[in-house]
């Protein structure tokens, strides 16, 4: 429903257009010089598919764990109930609190004591630990709101819990999971910190180290820079333009229940 | 956020006994070890470390009991910091919360150009905050950035500065930026929020003679009072966790104007070698940001009680 009129409208079209000219510049500055022959020489050289594919691997992966333990963990705290239930609940979504800059010499020695270093499982892990609490919040919440009716029904027919949460809470929660594996996602493909202390070798760089990365490789021919920015931010904007329904973000505000 | 709406279990119903499953341990038990192995020992790992000199490199620790925590407690450059923070908070909290809402109120509804606008406020927040800071350092250099070539070109080349290596105006550079990067977020969440405002409330409004001023201030803000305060809540702990973007504009410069706690933290344990202050500061920020959320819930909850 519209709510306010023209006046309004032009004002907050014309700041759109301030907000759109950086990423002109963005693709300006991609196209100096040579042209598109920029990003020709940046995918020939062949690393920009590498940390394409590594930030694919560690995404996906991230993405799978997250949805998958925030879930089943979102399903026993909604419907079932069990002894010390809001207490763990509590404890578990402090972990939404924690930057993970907070707690970088542990999780270096983790790695170090796991053998993981310069491998995904360095970053995979503590991913999937500083991005499950906000998946399990939402899934709570969604799960929550699903008519219990459902679920007693399911037990009348003599349905076990699993077959209730794969068969109810999955399918009709899917908008909550969208939502979870679109977020867990951008947050995964676009982290930065843990993969500049973790990840050194070139073989397992990710896009969101593109940046100093290519400042060595190309030092003063900034165009291919940003060929390179531009080729390894078109994954989350397609990844956006094609899902821009499933974005609705509603549900953080359900996050001060 | 604990709060959980505990559903009385039908009374009557010995039947319902299906939801104290023994099967709930298994269902939790990922999220707990997952938990316990990389977020709990990490915490409690890194508040021992701070209780000792060490450089992060050899084996050799110094014990020094509280020294670190008493540092960050007393230290000016901590001091800074958290003035910076507050200034950086403020700035970005207000702008995103603010502009956030007047945008979603804006672009509520169908047609292109709502539409075009809402894709355009929200790509950014998309992109890799790195990516975005590396960007806006060019576009923000004094010489041939292109908003000095922008204001030159304007005849407006008097207002051009160097933004980011000014101590004056790096950090107000630096939240305009972030801004820049996050005010689609909240505009998403208001406009998510907006199609749960009944139509005829505005409508009513409307027909009362309330012009557009009155209905966003009067009608809409406070219905929306919910939405405002986790809003509230993600911004102030997202101004705690901030990093790549500082990092990659100033790194934290030019003399400290910029240095947030992360930056600091980043700055002191691995620039400088002194791993134990700098657990010090991660377990402070932790404890500061898990004190302002739950102040902030219950600041929450006693509003909605209220009502």
């Amino acid at each position: 429903m519209k709510i306010l009129g023209r006046p309004s409208l032009l004002i907050a079209s014309t700041l759109a257009i301030v907000w759109f000219l950086p990423l002109i510049a963005l693709l300006a500055r991609s196209l100096d010089r040579a042209g598109f022959e920029n990003y020709a020489a940046v995918l020939q050289g062949g690393d920009i598919l590498r940390n394409l594919m590594n930030s694919a691997i560690i995404t996906l992966i991230t993405v799978f764990g997250v949805v998958a333990i925030s879930a089943l963990a979102a399903f026993a705290f909604s419907i079932l109930r069990f002894p010390g239930r809001n207490v763990i609940y509590g404890i578990l979504l402090t972990g939404l609190m924690l930057p993970a800059g907070a707690i970088l010499v542990p999780f270096a020695q983790l790695n170090q004591a796991f053998a993981w270093g310069n491998t995904y499982a360095a970053v995979i892990f503590p991913y999937i630990a500083l991005f499950f609490p906000l998946g399990l919040l939402l899934l709570k919440n969604a799960f929550d709101g699903l008519p219990h009716e459902l679920f007693e029904a399911a037990a009348i027919d003599g349905g076990g819990v699993w077959r209730m949460f794969v068969s109810i809470a999955l399918p009709l929660g899917g908008p909550a999971v969208a939502l979870v594996a679109l977020w867990t996602f951008l947050s995964t493909w676009n982290e930065f910190l843990l993969a500049l202390l973790f990840l050194h070798d070139p073989a397992v760089k990710p896009v969101s180290l593109v940046p100093f990365q290519f400042q060595q490789q190309y030092f003063v021919d900034v165009p291919k820079i940003f060929a390179a920015l531009v080729i390894s931010q078109l994954p989350v904007v397609l990844l956006y333009i094609f899902t821009q329904r499933r974005f609705n973000l509603g549900a953080l505000a359900g996050i001060g229940k | 956020m604990s709060k959980t709406s505990s559903r009385p279990a039908t009374s009557g119903h010995r039947r319902t006994d299906w939801r104290a499953s023994p099967a709930a341990i298994l269902f939790v038990l990922p999220c707990a070890a997952v938990f316990a192995v990389f977020l709990a020992y990490p915490l409690f790992r890194n508040a021992y470390i701070a209780l000792f000199n060490w450089n992060g490199l050899t084996a050799a620790t110094k014990w020094v009991g509280l020294d670190n925590f008493v540092w960050v407690f007393t230290s000016p450059v901590v001091l800074d910091t958290a003035r910076n923070t507050l200034v950086f908070g403020i700035i970005t909290i207000a702008l995103q919360l603010g502009g956030g809402f007047l945008l979603a109120v804006a672009l509520a509804g169908n047609g292109r150009i709502r539409q075009v606008g809402r894709t355009i406020f929200f790509i950014p927040v998309v992109l890799t905050p790195v990516v975005v800071g590396f960007l806006f350092s060019k576009i923000l250099e004094p010489n041939d950035g292109e908003l000095a070539r922008g204001l030159n070109a304007l005849g407006l080349g008097a207002l051009v500065h160097p933004w980011l290596a000014d101590p004056n105006t790096a950090l107000v550079t630096v939240s305009l930026v972030n801004v820049w990067l996050w005010i689609g977020f909240s505009m998403s969440v208001y406009l998510s929020a907006l199609t749960g405002v009944p139509t005829e409330l505005i409508e009513a409004a409307k027909l009362d003679g309330t012009n557009s001023r009155q209905l966003v201030w009067h009608v809409l803000v406070p219905y929306l009072r919910p939405t405002h305060f986790a809003l509230l809540t993600l911004s102030v702990i997202g101004t705690l966790k901030t990093f790549d973007i500082v990092y990659v504009l100033t790194k934290g410069g030019p003399s400290g104007s910029t240095e947030l706690p992360t930056t600091l933290l980043f700055r002191v344990g691995f620039d400088e070698y002194k791993q134990g202050r700098a657990s010090a500061i991660g377990t402070v920020l932790f404890v500061v940001a898990l004190v302002l959320t739950i102040i902030n819930l219950r600041i929450a909850n006693r509003a909605e009680k209220t009502e």
